[in-house]
């Protein structure tokens, strides 16, 4: 009888439960997707090498199954609110309780099943989507990815553990409920719109003031950035929490007070039904201030998150060329010990593949600092400190002709023979210096000629002193490097790097591992890996918050589909036409569910300029262009999805406010 | 010389398909004059409610037809028929049907808002309604915080406020004590004839009915009988209604 009631009920409230069944199905597919990765054999072979990534997948399954945990315990009392008076009618009937209860959790079960099947045959596909993704990034071949069978059994044992917490919940509320607030709802006490609506909009002023700040904050920070190598992160994380607390509060308020406002206008208020919409929304946003809060701030970190993840792959190769120039780049530091000298790993890699070209050079120094004082790198070293003198590093010198070796070699602009002294750098840096700054070495005087920042970086220092030939003699070599051009073709990057590596007895904190040759396609591959599981994390998890935010929005609207439906009746009866009430209702649920997602939307543009900034700072400055198509492509993407859920809410909600008497062509 | 501003003409309504038809309007034919007060009363299923929900528009009518100030509106589309009722109509409804969102003052201007009249014209309708209602200090409230007297009031000023040809109202003592009931009934007479408000009001209380000029009595979908209070005292038209409801309620049996 109860499994026959509850199939009726599920069958017939299949439409209703639209919503919430979408959520259900969309929750099992992210689950089982992601646990497929997880039990990936090959990611998981790479996340053996690349510890981050295996810590960042399993940190990434616990939190979606919070998250999701989260979503369907809400859609789960969502249900049961839309079906109380119902329950309620079956107990008047002289239903028992456990009845009742059983016919509710078996009606849920029906449901989450039919979702777990769905949401399982979704998965396949969006699994493999996101292998795709994982193996481009990771420059890998396009594959078909198997699928796992503890993936498959981990997903079950998941979705069952979040039904049975959020039946439990359910249940101890259909145990503790009694019969008239079944049928009558509980005794609300009736509250007036929101009070203190200026105060609230001294206080949506002050969290613009907030996010204006921060923004502006941020670009100065990262001006500052330019003019200091000591680059101390941790002032993004104050301003990274301002700009949310900005954009929480700029919500929050808004909520409370932009209808009051608006209501402010009498020649607004008095066309059509603008004052019934605008209250509306009032008493809806008033409500849910502090959801609409909390679900912009996720969604502009979902939209930052997918902006700077981009950032960092779009920047990463640049990145990677300019920080190891050649194909592999070996440097011996003179002042320790090594085991393989160029002869012999110029011969170990040989033995891999073959050699196309090699470039020696030296960087050397007389043990002073005559630059770096000038320079006046006080955030680089603390030049009052006492130790100073004994421990602060040396200015470190490459000859003219041996820099423009290196420039020619990498296609670069050769310096002219002018007598002068040059400073390279390839970090990003604006210095100052006096001008008729003078060097003197050898009894040989040359003048300042200028910086290069963003330069490949020629020596793993801040900075090289590049002088003319004839300074450089007397001095003693600081590092020797040699730099190889492989000939094109496939090697084993990651077995050169093992061979060529070694035990250093003599280490700074002990033995330790050490190799004096970067291989750049090992390098790349590590970058890859901590690039994919940026992007893929990032990605995932804006999804998830994207999603869990329209669920939230969706189930929300629906819940308030009966009080809705009901006040639209009256409008309807005193005259309002299907038309205007078709479009009342759909400005209303538009309002309500964009709410909080317009701002943090057009923040893309704004997050993709920091991350322009960022990248310019980075001395990339030709791939800024790019970052404002992504930041634009994102936001048009998740618009796109939101629009989609939007559309799903408006139907369900059109269709069950204007049933009855009220007749829409 | 009559103005009659509503008629119906042999009015049918029926409900369900196939074997489970029934009908809820069988042939009503009657007309209400201008600045008229009536009231229709009849047992429970008699067809007092879709009688208004038909007048209203609300539902269609299966055959007959239906004339406002001597035009049909059976034929009229969705857009027109919402004209209809915004333009022509005031209700009240046993449930006030006050929006619980909107303070009273939006509640009662809501249909000027609906019909784009200028914020002036609604600013001195809104004045002329509630004061005479009595309602001036319970604008800026909202239903809830008011009683149950006082929303009939805000509901009453809601329909009055478009200065409607015709008011129906449904059952509005339904959910009030006797003496808001009576109250709300002064203030029907006090509609009727200070705005010279036309009313069609259905009831099943014989003493709310008394208030009425004249009462039209539904058995089976049918008028059934129809009389006048003419000079006649409320009192001793109640009395006369109490006769009439006997003999409706009495069959052919002799129990």
């Amino acid at each position: 009888m109860g499994f026959k009631l509850a199939l009726k009920n599920a069958r017939r409230q299949a439409g209703n439960y639209g919503i919430y069944f979408i959520t259900v199905t969309m929750s099992v597919a992210l689950i089982f997707a992601i646990n497929n990765v997880i039990c990936n054999r090959q990611l998981q072979i790479f996340a053996d090498t690349v510890k981050e990534l295996g810590q960042g997948l399993d940190m990434l399954i616990w939190f979606i199954a919070l998250v999701m945990a989260f979503v369907l315990g809400y859609g789960t009392s969502f249900m049961l609110k839309l079906r109380k008076r119902e329950f309620g009618t079956y107990m008047i009937l002289g239903m028992k309780r456990k009845h009742v209860m059983k016919i509710f959790m078996l009606e849920t079960l029906l449901l989450d099943g039919a979702a777990l099947i769905c949401g399982i045959l979704l998965g396949l596909g969006v699994y493999q989507a996101l292998m795709l993704i994982v193996c481009s990034l990771m420059e890998m071949p396009p594959m078909f990815s198997g699928y796992s069978k503890r993936a498959f059994l981990m997903t079950i044992l998941m979705v069952a553990v979040i039904f049975i917490l959020a039946s439990l919940t359910s249940g101890a509320y259909l145990r503790k409920v009694t019969i008239r607030e079944l049928l009558k709802g509980p005794e609300q006490k009736r509250k007036k719109p929101t009070a203190h609506p200026w105060l609230w909009a001294f206080l949506g002023l002050c969290s613009t003031g907030a996010v204006i700040l921060s923004v502006l904050f941020f670009s100065r920070e990262m001006d500052r950035w330019t003019t200091t190598v000591n680059r101390n992160a941790s002032w993004i994380f104050i301003l990274l929490a301002l700009f949310g607390t900005g954009i929480f509060g700029f919500h929050l308020s808004l909520a409370k007070c932009l209808m009051y406002i608006l209501m402010k206008n009498k020649k607004l208020c008095s066309r059509g039904t603008n004052t019934f919409l605008l209250r509306q929304l009032w008493s809806q946003l008033g409500t849910n201030a502090l959801m609409a809060g909390l679900l912009s701030v996720l969604i502009t970190f979902a939209v930052a998150g997918a902006n700077v993840s981009f950032t960092q792959k779009t920047s990463a190769q640049a990145a990677l060329d300019r920080t190891v120039p050649f194909d592999i780049v070996g440097c011996l530091d003179m002042s320790r010990e090594y085991a393989y000298d160029f002869d012999a790993a110029t011969s170990m890699i040989r033995e891999e593949v073959p050699i196309k070209e090699m470039l020696d050079y030296n960087v050397y120094t007389d043990g002073t600092r005559p630059v770096t004082q000038a320079v006046g790198f006080t955030v680089a070293y603390d030049m009052s400190s006492p130790a100073w003198e004994e421990y602060g590093p040396p200015d470190y010198y490459i000859s003219l002709s041996d820099f423009n070796r290196f420039a020619r070699a990498l296609g670069r602009d050769e310096l002219p023979e002018d007598g002068r002294f040059y400073l390279v750098s390839d970090i990003s840096l604006e210095l100052e210096l006096e001008d008729g700054l003078t060097l003197e070495k050898n009894g040989l005087t040359a003048e300042y000629g200028g910086f290069i920042d963003s330069f490949p970086r020629v020596a793993f220092v801040y900075y090289v002193v590049i002088v003319p030939d004839e300074m450089i003699r007397g001095m003693d070599i600081a590092y020797m490097y040699r730099c190889f051009t492989l000939e094109d073709g496939p090697f084993d990057a990651q077995a050169l790097s093992q061979a060529l590596t070694y035990t250093d007895e003599n280490g700074t904190f002990g033995p330790e591992e050490r190799c004096d040759y970067e291989i750049k396609d090992c390098i790349r591959m590590e970058d890859n890996s901590t690039s994919a599981m940026i992007v893929v994390t990032a990605l995932y998890i804006a999804m998830i918050f994207i999603f869990m935010a329209m669920a939230i929005l969706a189930l929300k609207t629906l819940a308030g589909v009966n009080d809705d439906r009901r006040r639209y009746m009256a409008l309807y009866r005193i005259g309002s036409g299907p038309k205007v009430l078709c479009q009342t209702l759909f400005r209303q649920i538009l309002v309500f569910f964009f709410f909080p997602a317009i701002l943090p939307l057009a923040l893309s543009l704004v997050i993709a300029w920091m991350c322009e900034k960022m990248i310019r700072i980075s001395g990339f400055p030709q791939l800024s262009g790019s970052l404002y198509v992504n930041g634009a492509v994102i936001a048009l993407v998740i618009l796109g999805i939101y629009v989609l859920y939007f559309s799903a809410a408006w139907q369900i909600g059109k269709r069950n406010v204007f049933s009855g008497e009220i007749h829409i062509s | 010389m009559k103005h009659e501003l509503l008629e119906l003409k042999n009015v049918t309504k029926y409900y369900g398909r196939g074997a489970l038809v029934t009908q809820a309007l069988s042939g009503i034919s009657f007309s209400v004059e201008k600045g008229e007060f009536t009231a229709v009363m009849g047992a429970s299923g008699s067809g007092k409610s879709t009688l208004l929900h038909v007048i209203a528009a609300i539902d269609r009518v299966s055959g007959g037809d239906i004339l406002v100030e001597g035009k049909s509106i059976i034929r009229l589309g969705e857009d027109a028929l919402a004209d209809y009722r915004r333009d022509k109509l005031g209700f009240i409804f046993q449930e006030y049907n006050l929006l619980d969102t909107l303070t009273v003052e939006e509640n009662i201007t809501l249909p000027l808002n609906l019909k784009k009249v200028s914020l002036a014209f609604t600013r001195d309708a809104l004045k002329k309604v509630s004061e005479g209602l009595g309602l001036t200090s319970q604008l800026k409230k909202f239903p809830w915080e008011l009683s149950g007297g006082q929303r009939q009031r805000a509901a009453c000023a809601r329909a009055l406020i478009t200065e409607p040809s015709l008011i129906l109202a449904d059952e509005p003592t339904g959910a009030l004590d006797s003496a808001n009931s009576r109250n709300l009934m002064k203030t029907f007479c006090q509609m009727n004839r200070d705005f010279r408000a036309t009313i069609l009001m259905v009831t099943h209380d014989a003493a709310m009915a008394s208030f009425a000029g004249r009462i039209l009595f539904l058995k089976d979908g049918k008028i059934w009988n129809e009389i006048y209070r003419g000079d006649l005292s409320r009192e001793q038209f109640e009395a006369q209604i109490f006769h009439v409801l006997t003999a409706l309620g009495g069959g052919t049996d002799g129990i």
